[in-house]
């Protein structure tokens, strides 16, 4: 990592970081755990797209590790990261498969997001009442993945850098 | 969209109307109204729905929650949990399950703690 990427990586994370501390102020569904705007995941598709796998996945970490020392508590990190986790993997696979645009990866990781949180709330409380709440979470990832994958196909056409992750000699 | 960007939608639809056939059991059609408390997956009371009753569900680890029935519904009344979901979740009644978000369910995740209303076949 040369200093550019270093630099580049610092903003990546505190944007990601804000957006996180910006939605939790903005209640969508009050009562709802789950439901939320998933802004900082246009930071994520972003950094899918530019830069690469390693980059992405401590990206990921940072994000997860920061936000639930700051905002969330353990056990909030705890289903961030399995959503972080699940939903990177799968927005990974489908970006390095041709013929899936932003918009399809960024609804492909809100649903993965919501599915891994389903799964570890379904370990912390065997109730079916986890289950239950699958349904909904799935309906609004549809709708908060269409709206994040729309935000960041327009900021990846504002700022078309490519590979500066590996780079020096870009100019941004 | 690009035309796979398509197959991820309908995949998610399609997993959105499989999890409501599963796990979306609508209410009985006849029988009587009773609400169900569970704790940490373990059933912890039934109760008759339709009339005042303050149910305390004190936990070792000081987890705390207090569940009111009343004459049309029932809610979560307070609890010692960080995130007040199941507060916010508001009241559970015999009209509004079909619509709520979360059906006939209050979930409070932090204190492992559910309640649902149910309606049970008479023997």
């Amino acid at each position: 990592m040369n200093v550019r990427a270093v630099a580049r990586f610092g903003i990546l994370a505190s944007v990601a970081l804000a957006l996180g501390w910006l939605e939790s102020c903005i209640p969508i569904a009050a009562g709802m755990p789950g439901i939320k705007l998933g802004l900082a995941n246009t930071i994520l598709l972003y950094t899918v797209y530019y830069t690469d796998t390693k980059g992405t996945v401590c990206l990921m970490l940072t994000k997860v590790l920061l936000s639930g020392l700051l905002f969330s508590g353990l056990s909030g990190m705890l289903y961030s990261l399995a959503g972080g986790v699940f939903s990177i993997i799968l927005m990974l696979l489908l970006h390095k498969t041709k013929g899936f645009g932003v918009i399809g990866v960024s609804i492909a990781g809100a649903a993965a997001h919501n599915i891994a949180q389903i799964t570890v709330a379904c370990f912390i409380v065997e109730s079916r009442a986890v289950l239950a709440y699958l349904p909904v979470l799935l309906i609004s990832a549809v709708l908060t993945g269409l709206l994040t994958g729309v935000i960041a196909k327009y900021v990846m056409k504002a700022l078309p850098v490519k590979n500066t992750h590996s780079s020096s000699e870009n100019k941004v | 969209m690009k035309k796979r960007d398509w197959w991820v939608l309908i995949a998610v639809v399609v997993l959105i109307a499989a999890s409501f056939l599963l796990f979306r059991k609508p209410l009985h059609a006849s029988g009587a109204y009773i609400v169900v408390i569970s704790l940490d997956g373990e059933e912890y009371g039934r109760y008759p729905f339709g009339s005042e009753q303050e149910i305390v569900i004190a936990q070792e680890n000081g987890k705390h929650n207090v569940v009111q029935l009343s004459r049309h519904g029932v809610h979560m009344e307070s609890a010692n949990c960080k995130n007040q979901n199941c507060v916010q979740q508001g009241e559970v009644t015999p009209e509004n399950t079909a619509n709520r978000a979360l059906g006939g369910w209050i979930i409070c995740l932090p204190n492992r703690v559910t309640v649902e209303l149910i309606r049970e076949e008479l023997p």
